[in-house]
């Protein structure tokens, strides 16, 4: 449910090949994988779209294309229309990386057009300010149609947090995704509705071998769950997120 | 290959589990580590220093081969309370002083902290410092404390995590009294530490029980480090930073 595209400029994305993805995803045994952009965060949000729609493209539907807008700029509710029309699944946004607030009015208008598609709003939380988990669920209390996943289900220190925004708005969800102590994570699948619930490596950001890390940690906990249990957070949340079938 | 794990937490915290002496001993055999630094987390970091102290004397007076411990004080208690309960514990074998400033409640580089650091500098101990809590223990505060006290080793726990990933190294190369740990930290970013710090300012370890020891140690195996180099990591500057004489 969360990995990245290497920046443009990196040595990672000049040796970026989608066969070598998708080889790589059977070696770990994913079978599906939610791609968002980092150029795209940082500099131009539809070119970064571009690209991401170029990389998912021909992949047989494994690698399932994300968009980000600028929340800021005034074309933000039209780069989500464009990114519905050309099958995009899901936005991310990332406050911190595009300098904005999700308690500011300029979300909106993007939230207005991500619930006219259907479309979840995927948000990088547990960094204040501002990106706090109770910020970005306020967003989803004020558009109770609205889809909003905690990207990070708070990183580390806000776990708590993004505990009480799931279990306190009925449309926040959670993906498992970032530095967290296993034991954090088995927190919170114990405290919050697992069908809330998704896994994420942020593989793409960081270092290379954290993929690798977090499945390790992440299977820990599936095999300690009933099947339906496991299957909803290994891949049926997800898939109902993100409209796959 | 001697393995020491530099930080293993002991202690409740709320909705997190906990090791006591003998499970935490068994989880050391299960994944190969002889021997393991345990630091005190939740009420015995807050507001039980001496209570903490003394139970982990204890268990390290049970098993003194394979055990050492981080002492806490908490620095409001001020320059007497907590000055006293922190010689008391050098002197009962603690092998550094632990700081986590978020649930102790001050800055990294407020004055009340002082008088005890000065204490840990007359007995020539490490401090271990749970970092990457913003406002209270960011990377940079840590490497700004280590630049005023050039006569005391600090060693950054959790590797300011999380978010603080990208300040990690700037802030543990400002100067050759800061010493990294390996946990959280992935195995590319375990040989850059190594690479730019020697393999003498970095520690193994692994913060069980909140994570799985052997995905700690299994990943600082992937960091393609020398044979010289991952010994020092998973023993040998533990033991020189420490001090520990098991």
């Amino acid at each position: 449910m969360h990995t990245h595209l290497p920046a443009l400029a990196s040595p990672e994305w000049a040796s970026w090949r989608q066969a070598g993805v998708l080889a790589a995803m059977d070696r770990h045994g994913v079978s599906r994988a939610a791609v968002m952009t980092l150029d795209g965060l940082g500099y131009d949000a539809p070119a970064g779209n571009d690209v991401v729609a170029q990389a998912c493209a021909g992949s047989g539907g494994r690698l399932i294309p994300l968009g980000t807008v600028d929340p800021r700029r005034p074309d933000a509710a039209a780069e989500v229309h464009r990114c519905a029309d050309r099958g995009f699944r899901a936005l991310k946004l990332h406050p911190w990386m595009q300098g904005f607030s999700p308690l500011e009015p300029y979300m909106d208008p993007v939230a207005e057009a991500a619930i006219e598609h259907g479309l979840p709003l995927v948000v990088h939380d547990g960094t204040p300010p501002y990106a706090s988990p109770l910020q970005i669920a306020r967003l989803a209390g004020r558009f109770p149609e609205l889809r909003v996943v905690l990207a990070h289900g708070g990183l580390f220190d806000l776990w708590e947090d993004a505990v009480a925004a799931a279990l306190r708005y009925p449309n926040v969800h959670v993906t498992m995704c970032g530095t967290a102590p296993g034991a954090i994570f088995r927190r919170i699948v114990a405290q919050v509705p697992v069908e809330k619930l998704s896994l994420g490596t942020d593989s793409g950001f960081g270092d290379p071998d954290l993929p690798r890390h977090r499945l390790s940690v992440h299977r820990a906990i599936l095999a300690e769950l009933p099947g339906d249990d496991a299957a909803a957070l290994a891949h049926r949340n997800a898939e109902r997120l993100l409209g796959l079938p | 290959m001697s393995v020491i794990d530099a930080h293993v937490a002991a202690g409740d915290l709320p909705d997190l589990p906990t090791l006591g002496v003998d499970d935490l001993l068994r989880t050391l055999d299960d994944v190969g580590v002889e021997r393991a630094v345990v630091g005190p987390v939740g009420r015995w970091v807050a507001v039980d220093n001496e209570d903490g102290n003394r139970t982990l004397a204890g268990w390290v007076g049970a098993h003194p081969h394979r055990l050492a411990w981080w002492a806490t004080v908490n620095p409001w208690y001020g320059r007497d309370r907590a000055g006293a309960e922190l010689r008391r514990a050098f002197a009962d074998g603690a092998c550094g002083l632990k700081l986590v400033p978020s649930v102790q409640g001050f800055g990294l580089l407020s004055p009340l902290l002082e008088p005890v650091l000065d204490v840990v500098e007359e007995h020539g101990r490490p401090v271990y410092v749970v970092t990457g809590v913003p406002v209270a223990s960011e990377p940079l505060q840590l490497a700004e404390l280590a630049l005023r006290r050039p006569g005391l080793r600090f060693v950054m726990g959790r590797s300011g995590r999380t978010d603080f990933s990208l300040d990690l190294l700037p802030a543990l190369t400002t100067g050759p009294n800061l010493v990294a740990e390996t946990a959280y930290n992935g195995a590319a970013l375990i040989t850059r530490l190594v690479a730019e710090l020697g393999p003498g300012r970095v520690l193994f370890s692994t913060d069980a029980p909140f994570n799985d020891a052997r995905l700690e140690l299994e990943r600082v195996g992937r960091a393609g480090l020398t044979d010289a180099d991952r010994a020092a990591v998973l023993g040998g500057s533990a033991t020189a930073v420490l001090g520990a004489t098991w």
